[in-house]
């Protein structure tokens, strides 16, 4: 179905994406002695980027569920 | 501290606790309730990924290297994305062939071969060893602390002291008692499963405790945490990354790696993610809520690990933080809670690893040798207890390896060895899953190196670290070899080991993996394998059958055997199973069904003994009773082999080809014109959408006309058109090719749009010719405004589609034609038989019938005149009859005055007027109150040059053609004919009349009595003559009595037998033949009768005869002989008389004279005398014979020789034939028979009739003798050279007294005639004057015969 290799194709880009946030160019920029309210940027950007990830996840899982 | 027996009551309750809810849920399966058919416990379940070294060793790790820990989870979230994809294609792969096992897995995809499995066993076996050996030794330290504060030091307790021993044993218990109950087909444990998410669930809810704990209340809270870390100097740099090799980017990107690997690839993870399944659909839920327990339970070990270190834990127990810093910080049932969460962690991991193991090493080890050995009847009883057995003999190996390799390793490095272990199959699996090249000799090259160089880089320093193998090897490399160093290999350095080793090893896997496999070919078992596990998602289609089973065993045979190797309710489940699937009963199975059932089998069995040993298994079973695979014939290889277009093309072949089907579907449906029509352009416009078609077909003056159409006004259906030869039409009709146009050529091709509708016109068109072979039809039109230009292959399609249609209106034509023509034949073949109708019913009939036939609604028959001047109608159409309401209808019309219906007649040949409205010159209209004529047809009768009569018919709905023409003609002239052959019939029946009336005067008016009898001898003609002369009535005689009875006793029988014979009259003739009939009063009558044989086609059916009574003439014969008797009588006294008279006159005279002289001279005396004496001789010899003549006795016959007696008597006559110089000519036949007579007789006979014939010669001659044989009568002949006999005295010559000569007494042929007759015999004489006489005597060769 149309609809669903759109889908596919963009959770395929999410998973591609979540990887390379985790990954030098971007982990290095986090990577420094900065922090916000109290925990550290690299702490905190891995684990948002962690939650981004579930959450989009958890939206195809969703939506393929509803089909 | 805590009392040990706390702890251990504890533990023991916790797992009493786990045994429950195991034994709860197996139980709920078995009632089939399952309680662990639910996404969220899938998702769970997964959580097995956290064992022992995620409570312990990412505290550990977090505590040396910093974040880098979170990698081991982030690679999971990661691989999540692909395992709606992924792991659902292994997923499904795996149930469809009852796969439970990694290694099955392989041998299954890579040729069902037993090598690959058997070496990735081991290759799993050696890397999870270690892994099982971590989590005792975790339970057992994390026991010692919680005990005695200290974790115990290695290798200073004897095993039966070391808990780690019994906790060994334990939980080989509870795996075994949750694992291997009995053998499973699908391996699923439902209560090791509940088990697990309990145990997820508890670990959860330890780890948050104590991170709470840890976080809020041995510190302020996070931020707090790690400020202080970052201010701290030694630590800080735990919060950085890529600071050292140790957290560099390409180790992190390593573990990542590592962890996506073995989420899917380690033994409990690939059982609980894919064999526990129960539903695709559960991975949904999973992709989302197993990366959320991740980040859930990973949320609080940094805050833990740091805490600890701020704490001032030394790092090297942070492995133990988890127990530590609640003991140390005075909480101690937390610490209790912590121990249990861990050993929850441990168990889950070891019971399932360790029946997940277990399973592999059964089925791709255990069951492929045994069947190596030909040990497999043997083995497969035991085949629980080998389970059993391995399950316990793994544990145990877990222990006793880790003691004795890896006593001093941190948790999470042994962890991290066994990660890259499972990672060699990686290369393998995704080969399986994704490349179809992907061959057994790859994966087993891959695998094997891979395997090697893991062992070699990876493992192999651990021994040399634990003492077994010398330093030098990892200094200077083995044999001194220092390229070929374990931890440099190849001269690689600056990697940290893991990094080196997964490099290294992962190279050589894949590298070989790809290599080999492209350089190899698979065998027809892999590639199908290959097909189906790369495709199984589009596996929905039927495959081809290209190979059958030969003697293929019945489903009880294969039920039992079967339940040889699984047990009987397993198999009889299954057969079920199978039974369901199929829906179709075995006595109707086909081949494909018998491959099914195979397949199925083999599959079955593959879940409990393995894929590689099933097949082997299955084979043998197979062959042993003599069935075998053999090539099916595939009968389209060579069409399929030569079709060369895309996919896409195919599929709108395809598409066409259906379309086209339908089509013809359509036009076989109904012989009727209009229905094809509709039929096609049902098709057009349903199935492709067109909205505006038509068909147009030709008439015979070359019209167009629309004779269906969709999408057309209805007023389209009165148009006529001639086409132009340059339009469209035109074209597409002269060069038998579509022709197409678009709104764009409009312009150019206005002139080209004669004929076409507006309708049409407006946008993309299309015209396919509809036609057969040779013959145009018509032209099929579609035009659409939506559907763009019509391309090339459009016009193909619509060229067959036309072409299909011309031939269906040919072929309905044709049987129009057929139908209309056997109309006509019935109708005559009905005239024909009305051979006792009157007139008027067969022309009403042919009038009937000729309307009918014409499709017309009125009709009428006239006879014409003798001269062809007036028309006399006969007959009309009942509708004619009913509608006519003209009174007086006149009988006769002269023609002069007839109008166009005359022409037929004038003309002398039939008129069609097809439209009577229409000004024709020899119209003359119809009187008022007729019926209203549109069109008619009128056609004279012909008999030979002659009209004898006029049919019409009128108002039929389409035009008249020379079809209606030739049925009426056709039709009248058959009428026609009945009625003459009736005429004819009576003229012959009235003659026949007459002829029988003449016939009957004939017979009854003759003189000659005339009777008839058929062969039984009825009379069955007897006229009023034969009445007469009989004394019957003919109404006594006739059909009453019999021939034989009317003739006198035996005549009857005489006239057969003589009708037969051909020598009375000729065959089946009897001329002129006396016989005797009897008349009524019993008295017989001669009479005369001629008869013929009646004869019909050859036979004998009776006999006619002419009788004439012979009373009359007999009486009159017999008075004519009484007179002739008289007569002769006179005659002879006068003869006899005189014959005397003479001699005595002589002799008185004489005798006087001497008297009266008798002294005179005595000489003359003498001499008187002598006269005298010799007159008396004469008289005595003449009285002799008038004697003899009288008293004629009855010859005495005997049998005698003729010849001899002829012999004889020439002898007596040889003085008399000297004498006259007579030649005598003998011509006796030598052959002739024995015949009856009287010798004495005969004699006489002869002599008589020599003598006459000397007699004749009297100047010499010839005289000729001769006997023989004729028919059946033996004769003599004598024959002379005399005078001859004149006519007129051989009529008297047998007359008594007739003599020719002066001295005959005239008796001699009398007497001899007598003779002869007296021997049933006749004289016949043949004479000729100056020639000679030939006297014939026939006598009878038999003896006397009837009276």
């Amino acid at each position: 179905m149309p609809a669903g290799t759109n889908k596919r194709k963009l959770l395929a880009l999410l998973g591609i994406l979540i990887f390379l946030l985790l990954n030098p160019p971007l982990m290095q920029t986090f990577n420094r002695e900065a922090s916000l309210g109290g925990i550290p940027a690299l702490v905190l950007y891995i684990h948002l980027v962690w939650i981004l990830a579930i959450a989009g996840l958890y939206a195809f899982s969703r939506s393929s569920s509803r089909e | 501290m805590l009392d040990t027996g706390l702890v251990a009551a504890a533990a023991f309750g916790y797992l009493f606790l786990l045994f429950a809810i195991a034994y709860y849920g197996d139980r709920q399966r078995g009632r089939g309730r399952s309680i662990i058919a639910n996404p969220y416990i899938y998702a769970l379940s997964l959580a097995a990924y956290c064992t022992a070294w995620t409570f312990f060793g990412s505290v550990g790790k977090a505590a040396t290297s910093g974040v880098t820990f979170l990698t081991i989870y982030l690679g999971p979230t990661i691989i999540a994305f692909s395992w709606w994809f992924g792991l659902r294609k292994l997923l499904r792969i795996c149930k469809e062939n009852h796969l439970t096992t990694m290694s099955d897995f392989l041998a299954l995809r890579y040729g069902k071969g037993a090598f690959l499995g058997a070496l990735a066993t081991v290759v799993v076996l050696l890397a999870i060893t270690p892994y099982i050996g971590l989590q005792l030794k975790s339970i057992s330290s994390t026991f010692n602390i919680l005990v005695y504060q200290e974790a115990a030091p290695p290798l200073a307790i004897p095993i039966y002291q070391d808990t780690a021993f019994y906790v060994a044993l334990l939980l080989a218990m509870f795996g075994i008692l949750f694992g291997a109950r009995h053998l499973d087909p699908t391996e699923r444990h439902e209560g090791l499963v509940a088990v697990v998410v309990f145990e997820s669930i508890v670990e959860l809810l330890a780890f948050v405790s104590l991170g709470l704990l840890v976080t809020f209340g041995l510190f302020p809270g996070w931020g707090e945490i790690f400020r202080r870390i970052q201010e701290s100097p030694e630590f800080h740099q735990l919060l950085l990354v890529n600071t050292g090799p140790h957290n560099s980017y390409s180790f992190l990107l390593v573990l990542t790696f590592l962890a996506m690997g073995a989420i899917h690839f380690l033994p409990r993870m690939f059982h609980m993610a894919v064999v526990e399944n129960t539903d695709e659909r559960h991975i949904l839920t999973a992709i989302w809520l197993f990366p959320l327990y991740l980040l859930l339970i990973n949320l609080f070990v940094m805050p833990i690990a740091f805490g600890g270190l701020l704490l001032g834990l030394p790092p090297d127990q942070a492995d133990t933080f988890v127990l530590r810093l609640p003991l140390q910080t005075g909480h101690p049932y937390l610490a209790l809670l912590v121990f249990l969460g861990g050993l929850s962690a441990s168990t889950a991991m070891v019971s399932v690893a360790s029946i997940a193991v277990s399973t592999m090493l059964v089925n791709s080890l255990v069951m492929p040798l045994a069947i190596r050995l030909r040990l497999q009847e043997r083995i497969t009883p035991h085949l629980l207890t080998i389970k059993r057995s391995a399950i316990l003999l793994l544990i145990l190996l877990g222990y006793f390896g880790y003691h004795l390799l890896f006593p001093t390793v941190m948790l999470v490095d042994i962890g991290l060895i066994a990660f890259c272990g499972v990672m060699q199959l990686v290369p393998a699996m995704l080969g399986a899953l994704y490349w179809r090249e992907a061959n057994r000799w790859g994966a087993i090259a891959g695998l094997g190196s891979g395997f090697l160089l893991w062992g070699y880089t990876l493992v192999l320093p651990y021994f040399v670290e634990a003492g077994w193998f010398s330093p030098t090897l990892l200094t200077a490399g083995p044999f001194g070899l220092a390229f070929l160093k374990p931890t440099a290999f190849l001269g690689l350095t600056g990697l940290d080991k893991l990094s080196h080793t997964f490099f290294w090893s992962m190279f050589f896997n894949a590298g070989a993996f790809v290599s080999v496999s492209l350089a190899t070919t698979p065998s027809p078992v892999e590639e199908e394998q290959a097909r189906r596990f790369v495709g199984v998602f589009e596996q929905e289609r039927e495959l081809p059958l290209e190979k059958r089973y030969t003697s293929f065993p019945s489903l009880d045979h294969l039920t039992l055997f079967l339940e040889s190797l699984i047990g009987h309710r397993k198999a009889a489940a299954a057969m079920r199973a199978f039974l369901q699937e199929v829906a179709i009963p075995e006595s109707e199975w086909g081949d494909r069904e018998k491959i099914r059932l195979a397949g199925f089998v083999e599959r079955t069995l593959a879940g409990s003994i393995g894929p590689a040993a099933a097949r082997v298994i299955i084979e043998g079973f197979l062959s042993s009773l003599g069935s075998r695979m053999e090539d099916v014939f595939d009968l389209f290889s060579r069409i399929s082999s030569s079709l060369e277009e895309s996919e896409q093309q195919l599929r709108r072949r395809v598409a066409e080809l259906s379309v086209l089907f339908e089509a013809a579907r359509r036009l076989a449906y109904s012989p009727y014109i209009p229905d094809l029509l509709e039929g096609v352009l049902g098709v057009l416009e349903e199935q492709l959408g067109i909205e505006t078609c038509a068909v147009r077909l030709l008439d015979e003056k070359g019209f167009l006309h629309i004779k269906g159409s969709r999408g057309l006004p209805p007023e389209a259906r009165e148009q006529v058109v001639k086409p132009d030869p340059e339009s469209l039409l035109g074209q597409c009709l002269a060069t038998f090719t579509p022709q197409v146009s678009s709104p764009g050529d409009l312009p150019e091709t206005a002139p080209r749009l004669q004929g076409l509708r507006q309708e049409e016109i407006l946008g993309s068109l299309v015209l396919a010719p509809i036609a057969t072979e040779t013959v145009t039809l018509g032209v099929l039109t579609a035009a659409s405004s939506q559907k763009g230009f019509f391309t090339r292959e459009h016009m193909e399609f619509f060229q067959s589609l036309a072409g299909q249609l011309g031939l269906a209106v040919r072929t309905a034509n044709m049987e129009e034609a057929l139908r209309l023509d056997e109309s006509r034949l019935e109708a005559v073949w009905q005239i024909s038989r009305m051979t006792k109708g009157t007139i008027k019913e067969i022309t009403d009939f042919a009038m009937e019938e000729g309307v009918r036939l014409t499709k017309s609604k009125i009709g009428y028959l006239a006879f014409m005149n003798e001269d062809e001047t007036a028309l006399t109608m006969q007959a009309w159409s009942r509708t004619a009859m009913e509608e006519c309401i003209v009174a007086d209808k006149p009988l006769i019309y002269p023609l002069e005055t007839t109008g166009l219906w005359g022409e037929a007649v004038r003309q002398r040949r039939p008129i069609i007027t097809n439209d009577y409205g229409a000004a024709n010159p020899f119209k003359k209209g119809y009187p008022p109150g007729h019926v209203e004529v549109r069109r008619h047809l009128n056609i004279p009768v012909l008999d030979g040059d002659h009209i004898v009569a006029v049919a019409g018919v009128g108002n039929k709905d389409d035009e008249y053609d020379e079809s209606d023409v030739r049925q009426l003609t056709l039709l009248m002239n058959a009428m026609w004919w009945q009625i003459k052959r009736q005429r004819e019939e009576e003229a012959l029946a009235a003659e026949v009349e007459r002829g029988i009336y003449f016939q009957k005067l004939l017979i009854h008016t003759c003189m000659d009595g005339i009777v008839g009898n058929d062969m039984d001898g009825i009379i069955r003609t007897f006229n009023d003559t034969a009445a007469k002369i009989m004394g019957y009535e003919p109404g006594e005689v006739l059909g009453r009595m019999n021939i034989r009875d009317l003739y006198a006793p035996g005549r009857f029988q005489e006239i057969e037998a003589k009708i037969h014979n051909p020598f009375y009259g000729g065959e089946g003739v009897l001329e002129n033949y006396e016989s005797l009939i009897r008349h009524q009063d019993g008295s017989f009558i001669p009479v005369w009768l001629s008869a013929r044989l009646l004869k019909e086609n050859d036979r004998e059916i009776g006999m006619i005869a002419h009788i004439k009574d012979l009373r009359d003439r007999k009486r009159m014969e017999e008075e004519l002989l009484r007179s002739e008797r008289l007569a002769i009588l006179g005659k002879m006294a006068a003869h006899i008389s005189h014959e005397i008279k003479n001699p005595l006159m002589l002799i008185g005279g004489f005798a006087r004279q001497v008297l009266k002289d008798f002294t005179q001279d005595p000489q003359k005396n003498l001499e008187k005398l002598q006269i005298i004496v010799d007159e008396v001789k004469r008289l005595e010899d003449f009285l002799v014979e008038v004697g003899s003549y009288a008293k004629f006795a009855e010859p005495q016959k005997k049998p005698g020789n003729l010849n001899a007696l002829i012999q004889e008597t020439c002898q007596r006559l040889e003085p008399s034939l000297r004498e006259s110089k007579i030649d005598l000519v003998l011509a006796l036949d030598p052959g002739l028979p024995e015949t009856q007579f009287d010798p004495g007789h005969l004699r006489q006979v002869v002599l008589n009739i020599a003598k006459n014939a000397i007699e004749a010669m009297d100047t010499g001659g010839t005289l000729t003798i001769a006997t023989g044989r004729r028919e059946d009568r033996v004769f003599l002949t004598v024959g002379d050279t005399g005078v001859g006999i004149p006519a007129e005295v051989r009529e008297k010559i047998f007359q008594p007294f007739f003599s020719s000569k002066p001295k005959g007494s005239g008796l001699g042929l009398a007497i001899s005639q007598k003779i002869v007759q007296a021997h049933h015999g006749e004289i016949i004489i043949d004479s000729e004057p100056g020639k000679g006489t030939q006297v014939t005597v026939y006598l009878r060769e038999e003896s006397a015969g009837s009276a």
